[in-house]
C-alpha cells in the first residue's frame, strides 16, 4: 500500500503508512534477533529454561544495535543507488549528500557495537574468527576489507556528488553486502559444534538429557549405541559383512549435517592429509571433542559403532604407504597431532615441552595414553618418534 | 512399518493449549486460503481474459485491472501463509519436517518457482503501454509456476499424513527427490483445492466488479456477471471434485463424514447445501438489475462453507495421524506473558491492517 499509495494518498496518510512499515519491519527484527542471539550465546537460559532470560541473552543487544547501525547505513546506501540514476544533477546531489547522512555516521559507531557484541561471546568462540578457524578467520579478513572500503566508497561519493555513476553505487552496494555476508557467515561458524550454544549440537544431540528428549543425548546415545537411537537407519545390527554400509549410516546420521564426503567440508580432503588407517582413525574419533578449539562435538555411540564408522572412513581414502624417507617431524606433528595441539608459545604444553630433553620427549609419545587417556597411542616409527621430539623440543 | 520412524517430539513445552494453536492453525489458514483463491483464480480469469481480450474491450480492461493486483495478492498469499506453516510446525513438525525432507528438492523448488513468479507477474504489472502478446505469455508462465507450487504443497501435505510410506520411499530414494504419485488422494485433493481457487476467483472478479459500480456501471455489470458466472458453474464442478475426493479417501475416512465423526458429517452436509444455496442465490441474483444484495449474501455463505471445509481438514488430518499423534501427549506450560503479548500483537495488528485499507481504498483522495 505504500508503495501503491504514492500518488494515490495525500502526504499524511503515506507518511504515516511509511512508519507502520518501519515499525513493522523494526519489529520483526526485533524478534528474530532474538532467536539467531540466542542460538549464539544461549547464556543463563540452560539453567532455567525461562523465555525472556533466553530471548533477552547476552548478545541481543549488542546484536540489535548492530544490525540496526548496519541496516541504517544500507538504507543509505540504496539510496545512493536510487541518486545515481536521477537525471537532474542538483537533485541528484543532494540526495547523494543525504544518503551520506546515514551511511558515515552508522559506520563510525558500528566498530563500538561490534565491540560490544564481541565482548559478550565467550572468548574460546570468538578465538576461532581469530585464526584457530581456517574459514571463520577467512571471513573475518574479508569482513574488515569490505567494511573499510565500503566507508572510503560512501566518503568517495561526496567528492563529485553531482556525478555520482550507477556503477560506482553498485560497487558500494556490493562490497557493503559482502561484509554483511561474512558477518552472517562468520556467526554460523563461531557457533560451531552447536546449533543451539550449549545445549544442542550441530548433528541434533542433546549435550545433556533433556525429558522428552527421545535418548537423543550423548550419556544414552553412548550406553544405547547411535544405530539403534536414529529412526531413519536401516542397520540396526553391526555385523563383520555389513560393518561398512553400517558405518555409512552413522556418517550420515552423525557427521553428514555438517560434512560431505568430498564437496563442502570434505572429510575426504581431511584424511588426506592425514593418511590414517582404520585403527589410528577410530582412536582420533574418541578425542573428536577437544579437535580444532573444540568446534566439533564429541563421537557419540558404542565401540562397534566407533569401530564400524572408521572402517566406513578408511574406504574414502585408502591409507598410502609410508614413503621410505621418514616424515619431517613438523609433518608428524601435522598429521598428527595439529588437531588438538597448537605449536604456539601460549600453548602451555609446548612451553613445558621445551624444557624438557628430548629422550624424555620420546619417552612420552612412545606411551601417549599414559599421558592423558584422551590421546590415541600413535604408532609411530622409532625415526618418526625421534624426529618429531626433536621438532617439538625445538 | 517402523514404528520408530516418526522424529521425537520437541521436549521443549508448548507454551500454550493445544487448542489454541489449532485455532489459530484453522484461522490463519482460512486466511491465507481466502487470498490464496483470489491469487490463483483471480490470475486463471485474468489469462482466459487476455486469450479473449482482442475481440472485447472489457475483457481486456480486465486483464489490464487483474494483473496489476496479482503480485499484491501474491504477497498477502505468501505473509498469510507462514502464519498457518509456523502453527502446522508447532504441532506437527515431526510429520511436516519428515515429509518436507523427503520432498526436499521439489520442496525446495517452490522458492525459485516462486521467485520467477513474482518476476513474472511484475513484468506484467509494470510494463508501460498496451499488454501486447508477450504479455500474455509471461504472464502464463508464471500462472503454470504458481500452479506447481500448489501441486508441490498438496504433494507435501499428503506424504505427511502417512508416516508407514516413509521408510520404503526414503531408503528407495534418500536425496529428497520423492513426490506422493502413489497417494490415490493426491490428484482429486489438489483438484478440489485448485477449483475452489477458480470459484473464489470469479467471486473476487465480481467483488472488483462492486468497486467500480459508482464509476462505470457498465463495466461493473460485465465484470460481476463474468465473476459470478464462473463461481456458478465452477462450483457444480467443484462439487464433483469434492465427490471424487470423499470416494478416493480410504474406506475407514470416507466414514468419517457419512455418519461416524458428527462434526466432520454436519461441516460435509454445511459445505455441499452451503455450496448450492450460494449458486442458487447467486443465480437469482443476476436475474435482478441490481445484484448487490444477493452478491453479499452468496459471498458470505461461500466464506462460510470455506471455514467448514478448513475445520473437515483439520478433522481428516487427525484421524490419518490417529496412531501416531495424539494431542494429550503434548506437555503443556502455557506461558501467560508471552501468550498475551502474542495475542494483543495479534489483534492489534489486524486492526491495524484494517485501518489501512480502508484509508487506502477510502481515503479522500482515493477516488481520483
Amino acid at each position: 500500500m505504500y508503495l501503491y499509495g504514492w500518488n494515490k494518498l495525500d502526504r499524511r496518510t503515506h507518511l504515516w503508512f511509511g512508519w507502520v512499515y518501519f515499525i513493522a519491519a523494526f519489529a520483526s527484527m526485533v524478534i528474530i534477533n532474538g532467536i539467531i542471539t540466542f542460538m549464539l550465546t544461549s547464556g543463563k537460559w540452560i539453567e532455567n529454561h525461562e523465555f525472556w532470560v533466553g530471548f533477552f541473552n547476552p548478545t541481543y543487544f549488542p546484536s540489535l544495535f548492530v544490525r540496526f547501525a548496519f541496516s541504517l547505513a544500507l538504507a543509505g546506501i540504496y539510496a545512493l543507488v536510487t541518486a545515481s540514476l536521477q537525471k537532474n544533477a542538483d537533485l541528484k546531489g543532494k540526495i547523494v549528500k543525504w544518503s551520506a547522512r546515514w551511511i558515515v555516521p552508522a559506520f563510525i559507531v558500528l566498530p563500538f557495537f561490534v565491540y560490544w557484541y564481541v565482548g559478550n561471546m565467550a572468548p574460546q568462540v570468538w578465538a576461532s574468527a581469530k585464526g584457530l578457524m581456517p574459514t571463520a578467520t577467512r571471513y573475518a579478513n574479508l569482513i574488515v576489507i569490505f567494511s573499510i572500503a565500503t566507508f572510503v566508497l560512501s566518503l568517495l561519493t561526496l567528492v563529485k556528488p553531482r556525478k555520482m555513476h550507477f556503477v560506482f553505487s553498485l560497487v558500494v552496494l556490493t562490497c557493503a553486502f559482502t561484509t554483511m555476508w561474512a558477518f552472517e557467515f562468520i556467526r554460523e561458524s563461531v557457533r560451531k559444534p552447536y546449533i543451539i550454544d550449549n545445549y544442542m549440537y550441530g548433528n541434533s544431540l542433546y549435550k545433556t538429557p533433556m525429558n522428552g528428549d527421545g535418548g537423543f543425548n550423548l550419556e544414552q546415545i553412548n550406553q544405547n549405541g547411535v544405530l539403534n537411537t536414529a529412526k531413519w537407519v536401516q542397520h540396526r545390527e553391526i555385523t563383520t559383512q555389513n560393518q561398512i554400509v553400517a558405518g555409512k549410516e552413522i556418517f550420515r546420521v552423525q557427521c553428514q549435517s555438517c560434512h560431505t564426503v568430498d564437496a563442502y567440508r570434505g572429510v575426504k580432503n581431511y584424511l588426506q592429509q592425514r593418511n590414517w588407517d582404520a585403527s589410528t582413525m577410530a582412536l582420533m574419533l574418541g578425542s573428536l571433542d577437544a579437535m580444532h578449539n573444540g568446534t566439533m562435538p564429541p563421537f557419540v555411540g558404542t565401540e562397534p559403532e566407533k569401530a564400524a564408522l572408521a572402517a566406513y572412513l578408511a574406504t574414502i581414502h585408502p591409507v598410502t604407504k609410508a614413503p621410505e624417507v621418514t616424515m619431517s617431524g613438523k609433518m608428524t606433528f601435522q598429521s598428527n597431532c595439529a588437531m588438538c595441539h597448537r605449536a604456539d608459545p601460549s600453548d602451555a604444553v609446548f612451553s613445558n615441552l621445551k624444557q624438557m630433553d628430548q629422550e624424555t620427549i620420546v619417552a612420552m609419545l612412545a606411551d601417549l595414553p599414559t599421558l592423558n587417556p584422551r590421546m590415541p597411542n600413535l604408532a609411530l616409527t622409532d625415526s618418526a618418534r625421534a624426529e618429531l621430539a626433536k621438532w617439538l623440543h625445538e | 512399518m517402523d514404528p520408530q520412524i516418526i522424529p521425537a517430539v520437541d521436549p521443549i513445552p508448548l507454551p500454550a493449549p493445544f487448542w489454541l494453536f489449532k485455532l489459530l492453525l484453522v484461522v490463519t489458514f482460512i486466511l491465507h486460503i481466502l487470498v490464496m483463491n483470489f491469487m490463483l483464480g483471480g490470475g486463471v480469469l485474468a489469462a482466459i481474459a487476455k486469450f479473449k481480450s482482442r475481440k472485447d474491450e472489457n475483457y481486456r480492461r480486465l486483464f489490464e485491472d487483474l494483473s496489476k493486483k496479482i503480485p499484491s495478492l501474491l504477497a498477502a498469499t505468501v505473509t498469510l501463509g507462514v502464519a498457518p506453516l509456523l502453527f502446522l510446525q508447532v504441532l506437527y513438525g515431526q510429520f511436516f519436517y519428515s515429509s518436507s525432507v523427503l520432498i526436499g528438492w521439489p520442496w525446495f523448488l517452490v522458492l525459485i518457482f516462486l521467485a520467477l513468479a513474482y518476476y513474472g507477474f511484475y513484468l506484467v504489472a509494470f510494463k508501460k503501454g498496451a499488454a501486447t502478446n508477450k504479455v500474455g505469455w509471461v504472464f502464463l508462465f508464471s500462472m503454470i509456476l504458481v500452479f506447481v507450487i500448489g501441486f508441490l504443497y498438496s504433494n507435501n501435505m499428503t506424504l505427511l499424513l502417512t508416516p508407514e510410506q516413509w521408510a520404503a520411499k526414503y531408503h528407495a530414494d534418500p536425496s529428497g527427490w520423492n513426490l506422493n504419485w502413489g497417494e490415490q488422494t493426491l490428484i482429486p485433493r489438489f483438484l478440489h483445492f485448485f477449483i475452489a481457487a477458480l470459484a473464489v476467483g470469479g467471486l473476487f472478479i465480481a467483488t472488483v466488479g462492486l468497486f467500480r459500480w459508482k464509476q462505470d456501471t457498465e463495466y461493473a455489470r460485465f465484470l460481476i456477471k463474468f465473476g459470478s458466472r464462473w463461481f456458478m458453474y465452477v462450483t457444480m464442478l467443484e462439487i464433483v471434485a469434492g465427490l471424487w475426493f470423499l470416494i478416493s479417501l480410504p474406506r475407514a475416512k470416507m466414514m468419517l463424514f457419512m455418519g461416524e465423526n458428527l462434526l466432520a458429517t454436519i461441516a460435509l452436509l454445511i459445505g455441499v447445501v452451503g455450496a448450492l444455496a450460494a449458486i442458487f442465490l447467486m443465480s437469482e441474483a443476476l436475474r435482478k438489475a441490481d445484484p448487490r444484495k444477493g452478491f453479499y449474501l452468496a459471498s458470505g455463505l461461500t466464506v462460510g462453507v470455506i471455514i467448514f471445509m478448513a475445520i473437515m481438514r483439520e478433522v481428516l488430518r487427525d484421524a490419518y495421524l490417529a496412531n501416531y499423534f495424539n494431542a494429550k501427549n503434548f506437555v503443556v506450560q502455557t506461558q501467560w506473558d508471552v501468550l498475551i503479548l502474542f495475542l494483543a500483537l495479534f489483534v492489534g495488528g489486524v486492526a491495524l491492517w484494517f485501518v489501512m485499507i480502508k484509508r487506502y481504498f477510502f481515503s479522500p483522495k482515493a477516488a481520483s
